[in-house]
C-alpha cells in the first residue's frame, strides 16, 4: 500500500514555491459484503486512493483531486493545478492555509484488515439467528490512512477504521433491524445483533394502522441518531449559520434541560481523523449545554466570514461536501435509564426503531418529513401492545427537544444509523412528549 | 486500455471465475461555483483505475484499484475472483447469466463543444454575474450558482468477447436565490433545484440562457416569504414537468428496479410495491399513463451505447396506457426474472460495482397544455419545482414539497403560495391523472445525484416529461 505521507511530501516538494499549496492524501483499503435474501449477492473490494491538491496564487484558488500516486500522476496533478489556478478568478474569500498547530491522534485499536471470509462469515453467523427470516444488509470493513500538509508547514497524519454490519430479517409483514459501528472488527458481534434483529422482526408480524396525530414516542438508538444529525447539521453547521439558515441563538435555552450535545472526534471509540482536511486540529464543541445552545462548527472559509477562527470543521467526505461542512463526531450525552424503563413509563404512545427517507423541509424549524421503519408499536400502560404498520411524520425536530418535550434518555448512547449514513452520531433512545404523525400505511 | 481489460478478465478466470468482465475507466469531473457575487470554488477531479467483476458459481466478486499496469489489473482480477468464491460460502440460487451478444464497438455522445475547452474564467465569471444579479433582489440573503461536466471514457472487455469503448460527455448547471426572513426560508431555483443536466457539450449552458431568470428568481423568492400558506385539504393538482419528473423518478423509476423487486436492496433504499407476478397486468396509473425507459434520447442525460455489462442500449416500454409493462434489468436479475436484460446496468466509475440503474424513464407526452388544464380547473393548486422529496421503502407513500405554487381558481391562476407541500399513495396518484401536456411542453429533465447502493453510487439519470393535472390529492400537509 502507498504512504499516503510519502505522497503528501512528494506533492509539497514539486510545488515548492510555485504557489501556495495544501495537500490532502487518502490511501487504504475499503470492502464491503453484502446480502439479501439470505445470501451474498454482492461482494465488493477497492483501494481507496484519492489525493486532493488545493493551490492558491495571487489571490487565485483551484483545487485539483485525482486518483493516481505514481510519480508521472503526481507530477501532471501538479502542472495541471499550477494550470488551473492561473485562469481562475479571484478567490476574494481565500481565508489562507491553516498555520502549524500540534493535531491530537485518535487512538486505535491495531488489527489486521479482515478477509472477504470473515466478513462473510459474520453475514452467515447473522443469518443463523433467524433461519425461517429473511435476511438483508452489509458487512463493511474500512482503514483509511491519511496524510496533511501546507506550504506554511503544518503536518498531520493518521488512520481511520471502521467497522459496520447492518442488517435486517423480514418476516413477510414485518421487519426488524440491528446496527453495529466501531473502530475494529473485533468488537462485533453479529450473532447478536441477528439475534435482536429477528426479536423485533417477530414482534413485528401482523402490524396495523392507527389514526395519524401527535402521539408520545419513544425513538430507538438509530430513529434518535437521526433527530441529532439533522439538528446538529441544520442547526450548527457553519454555512447554515452564515447565511442565516440556522435556528441557533447562541446563550439561549433552546432545548430541554437534558439535552447535551458535543462534537469531538477524539472521544473514546471516534471514526475520524484529529484534524480537519484544511489541516485545522479539531476542537471539542459543545453545542448545546443542558439545553442552551453553543456556537457552530466553522471551516477557515465560514469561520473567516463569521469573525472567528476555525474550530477544525471543513467539509469532510462527500456527505460533509453536500451539507458544507458541520459536525460529523456528534455523541448526545445519555440519560440514566434502560430502554425498557422508558418504554415502561408510556401511557399510551409509540416506539419507532429507526426512520426512512428524511428530507429537511424548512431548515429555520428543522421540520422534516420521513417514515418509520423496521419495528413500529403501540405502547399502552408501559408495554408494546400491537405492532403498527410505517408511519409518515412531519415534524420540527428543534420543537420534539424543546424545553419540557425530553420525558427521558436511555443510558446507553450508541452509533445510530442515521439517513446520512453510519458512524456520525452517537445517541441514546429518548422519550419525547410529543410527535406529529401526519400519515400512515393508507395514505 | 483494452489490454489492461484483457489482462484483469483473464486473471479472474485463472483464479476460478466462469464469467468475467472488466472496465478502465477514466473520468474528468469538473466543477465552478460561485456564491453571492464571487467566486466559491473551482475543482477539477480526475479518477483513473479498474475494476473487475467474476462469478464463481451464483455469486459475485468485485474488486477495484488505480493501479493502472498489468499487473494491478491482473492483481484485481485474482482479488476479484477472491471474493467471489468468499461469496460462494453464503450462496444464491442457481445463475446462468441472461445472454446478450457479443460487441465489438465504440460509441460517442453528441456533443458540439467541448466543456473543458472553455475557459474556467468564462464559466467563472458568468457565475459571479448571475449570483451577483440574484443578490439584486429584495431579502435574497444568499444567491449560488453551479455548472459540472464530466468526461468518461471507458474500456469495456467481457470474457464472452465484447470490447466496447465509450467517450461520454455531460454538461450541466442551476442557480438559485434564498430568502430568509421571520425565521422562515424561501429558495427559488432555475431551471429546476440542484439544476438542469444532459449529454452534451457547453452548448448546454447556454443553450439554458441563465442570465434571463434572475430577476424573476429573486422577486419571487422574496415575494414567498409574504404569500399565503398553502391551504390543507384535497383538490386537483397542477404539476410543472420539472416536479413531475422527480416524481416519475421516485414513484417509478426505482420502483421498477428489478433488484429492488427481487429484493437485493431490501436493507437500506427497500423494496418495491410492484408484484413481479402481475408484470403485463398491474394497473400503475391512468390510461393517459406512458412510461418508457429510453437510454437512446439525444441528448438526455441517462443516455450511452451500452451499459456496464456490454448489453446495448434500448427503449424499454414501462407503462402503457396505465399498465405495469416493464422493468430496469441486468442480465442476472433478468435471468432470475424471466425478462430480456434491458441493458440498464451501470457502475459510478471504476471503483464500483455496476447495478441496476435508471436510463432515460420519462412520460410519454400527452396531448392537452399546461394552458389547458389551467382553463379547466375550477379549484385547484399549481406546484412548481422540487423543494423536498420523501417517499418509503416500498415507494408507495410519498410526500413531496416544492418551491412554489399558485392557486387556480375559475380556469385562472391566482394568488402565490408558499410551502407547497402534496402527500399520496403511488397507484392511486398515478391513477388520477386526467390531462398531460403535449411535446410542445416535454422537457427531458436531468437528475445529476441519484444515490443507490452501497457502497453509496451517485447515477446520472433523465426523466422525460411535461404538466400534468391529477384530481382530488391532498396537499398543505404540515407538522
Amino acid at each position: 500500500m502507498t504512504d499516503p505521507t510519502r505522497v503528501r511530501d512528494q506533492l509539497l516538494e514539486r510545488i515548492a514555491d510555485r504557489a501556495e499549496a495544501q495537500v490532502v492524501v487518502t490511501i487504504g483499503p475499503s470492502e464491503l459484503t453484502r446480502f439479501a435474501n439470505s445470501f451474498i449477492h454482492q461482494n465488493v473490494g477497492e483501494v481507496k486512493s484519492r489525493v486532493s491538491l488545493t493551490v492558491a496564487s495571487e489571490g487565485r484558488t483551484a483545487e485539483l483531486v485525482g486518483s493516481s500516486t505514481t510519480d508521472e500522476g503526481l507530477a501532471r496533478l501538479v502542472e495541471q493545478s499550477l494550470d488551473v489556478v492561473r485562469i481562475s478568478p479571484v478567490d476574494a474569500d481565500w481565508p489562507g492555509l491553516a498555520p502549524p498547530a500540534p493535531c491530537a491522534t485518535v487512538p486505535r485499536t491495531e488489527e489486521p484488515s479482515p478477509t472477504p471470509q470473515q466478513r462473510a462469515d459474520a453475514v452467515k453467523t447473522f443469518l443463523a439467528a433467524g433461519p425461517a427470516l429473511n435476511g438483508a444488509g452489509y458487512c463493511e470493513t474500512e482503514t483509511l490512512a491519511s496524510a496533511f500538509g501546507n506550504s506554511l508547514g503544518q503536518s498531520a497524519d493518521g488512520v481511520a477504521t471502521r467497522t459496520v454490519f447492518d442488517g435486517i430479517l423480514r418476516t413477510d409483514t414485518s421487519s426488524g433491524s440491528a446496527h453495529h459501528c466501531s473502530s475494529n472488527f473485533g468488537s462485533l458481534d453479529a450473532a447478536d445483533l441477528g439475534r435482536l434483529a429477528a426479536e423485533r422482526a417477530r414482534l413485528g408480524v401482523d402490524p396495523v394502522t392507527v389514526d395519524t396525530g401527535i402521539y408520545e414516542v419513544v425513538l430507538g438508538h438509530d430513529a434518535m441518531a437521526e433527530v441529532v444529525m439533522e439538528v446538529g447539521i441544520f442547526g450548527f453547521g457553519g454555512p447554515r449559520v452564515v447565511d442565516k439558515e440556522s435556528f441557533v441563538q447562541s446563550g439561549v435555552q433552546q432545548f430541554d434541560p437534558a439535552i447535551t450535545l458535543v462534537d469531538d472526534a477524539l472521544a473514546p471509540g471516534g471514526l475520524n481523523y484529529g484534524f480537519d482536511v484544511e489541516g485545522t486540529p479539531k476542537e471539542r464543541l459543545v453545542l448545546v449545554d443542558a439545553g442552551v445552545s453553543g456556537g457552530a462548527c466553522h471551516s477557515r472559509r465560514t469561520g473567516r466570514r463569521m469573525g472567528q477562527p476555525s474550530n477544525g470543521h471543513a467539509p469532510v467526505g462527500e456527505l460533509g461536501e453536500w451539507y458544507g461542512g458541520g459536525p460529523m463526531d456528534l455523541t448526545l450525552a445519555p440519560g440514566n435509564k434502560t430502554v425498557e424503563e422508558l418504554i415502561s413509563e408510556v401511557e399510551r404512545g409509540i416506539y419507532v426503531a429507526t426512520f426512512n427517507y428524511c428530507r429537511c423541509l424548512e431548515p429555520l424549524t428543522v421540520e422534516v418529513t420521513g417514515l418509520t421503519r423496521n419495528g413500529t408499536f403501540l405502547i399502552e400502560n408501559g408495554e408494546f401492545v400491537q405492532a403498527l404498520t410505517n408511519m409518515r411524520f412531519t415534524q420540527s425536530f428543534v420543537e420534539a427537544l424543546a424545553p419540557g418535550n425530553v420525558l427521558g434518555l436511555s443510558n446507553d448512547p450508541r452509533f445510530g444509523n442515521a439517513d446520512a449514513g453510519p458512524g456520525y452520531v452517537r445517541a441514546p433512545a429518548a422519550r419525547l412528549a410529543k410527535f406529529n404523525f401526519t400519515g400512515n400505511a393508507d395514505g | 486500455m483494452f489490454e489492461l481489460s484483457d489482462e484483469g478478465v483473464s486473471a479472474a478466470l485463472g483464479s476460478g471465475a466462469t464469467y468475467a468482465d472488466a472496465r478502465v475507466v477514466i473520468r474528468r469531473e469538473q466543477a465552478v461555483s460561485g456564491r453571492n457575487g464571487a467566486v466559491e470554488g473551482v475543482r477539477e477531479t480526475e479518477s483513473a483505475g479498474i475494476g473487475v467483476r467474476a462469478l464463481v458459481g451464483s455469486s459475485w466478486g468485485f474488486f477495484a484499484t488505480e493501479d493502472l499496469t498489468a499487473e494491478g489489473a491482473r492483481s484485481a482480477g485474482r482479488r476479484a475472483a477472491a471474493i467471489a468464491l468468499a461469496s460462494s460460502t453464503v450462496p444464491g440460487p442457481a445463475l446462468e447469466l441472461a445472454a446478450v451478444p457479443a460487441v465489438v464497438d465504440t460509441y460517442e455522445t453528441p456533443h458540439m463543444e467541448d466543456p473543458f475547452e472553455v475557459s474556467l474564467t468564462e464559466k467563472a465569471e458568468l457565475a459571479i454575474a448571475l449570483t451577483g444579479a440574484l443578490m439584486l433582489g429584495p431579502d435574497v440573503t444568499k444567491a449560488e450558482a453551479i455548472f459540472m461536466f464530466w468526461d468518461t471514457e471507458k474500456w469495456f472487455v467481457s470474457s464472452q468477447g465484447s470490447r466496447i469503448h465509450q467517450h461520454i460527455v455531460e454538461s450541466g448547471g442551476g442557480m438559485n436565490a434564498l430568502a430568509v426572513k421571520d425565521g422562515e426560508s424561501q429558495i427559488r431555483s432555475y431551471p429546476q433545484s440542484y439544476g438542469q443536466f444532459e449529454t452534451g457539450g457547453y452548448e448546454v449552458i447556454r443553450d439554458l440562457a441563465f442570465e434571463d431568470h434572475t430577476g424573476r428568481l429573486a422577486d419571487e423568492a422574496a415575494a414567498l416569504l409574504r404569500a399565503d400558506h398553502c391551504p390543507s385539504g384535497e383538490v386537483d393538482l397542477i404539476l410543472d414537468g420539472a416536479q413531475l419528473s422527480l416524481q416519475i423518478h421516485e414513484s417509478v423509476g426505482h420502483a421498477i428496479e428489478l433488484d429492488r423487486i427481487l429484493g437485493w436492496e431490501a436493507a437500506f433504499a427497500g423494496t418495491s410495491f410492484l408484484p413481479l407476478e402481475e408484470l403485463g397486468s398491474f394497473h400503475y396509473g391512468s390510461p393517459l399513463m406512458n412510461i418508457t425507459a429510453d437510454a437512446t434520447i439525444p441528448g438526455a442525460l441517462g443516455t450511452y451505447g451500452y451499459d456496464d455489462e456490454g448489453t446495448p442500449a434500448q427503449n424499454v416500454p414501462i407503462v402503457e396506457e396505465g399498465i405495469w409493462v416493464g422493468v430496469l434489468s441486468g442480465r442476472d436479475s433478468a435471468a432470475i426474472a424471466g425478462v430480456e436484460p434491458g441493458g440498464m446496468v451501470r457502475g459510478d466509475g471504476y471503483a464500483r460495482m455496476p447495478m441496476v440503474r435508471m436510463t432515460n424513464v420519462g412520460m410519454l407526452p400527452g396531448e392537452s397544455s399546461f394552458d389547458e388544464m389551467v382553463a379547466d380547473t375550477k379549484d385547484g393548486i399549481y406546484m412548481s419545482v422540487n423543494r423536498s422529496w420523501s417517499i418509503d421503502d416500498q415507494r408507495l407513500n410519498f410526500q413531496f414539497g416544492t418551491e412554489i405554487a399558485w392557486e387556480v381558481k375559475d380556469g385562472k391562476l391566482g394568488r402565490m403560495l408558499r410551502n407547497p407541500t402534496y402527500t399520496g399513495i403511488t397507484p392511486t396518484f398515478w391513477g388520477s391523472m386526467d390531462r398531460l401536456a403535449g411535446a410542445e411542453e416535454w422537457v427531458h429533465w436531468g437528475t445529476p445525484n441519484c444515490g443507490k447502493g452501497q457502497p453509496m453510487q451517485t447515477g446520472h439519470t433523465g426523466h422525460s416529461a411535461s404538466p400534468a393535472r391529477f384530481r382530488n390529492v391532498r396537499v398543505g400537509v404540515t407538522g
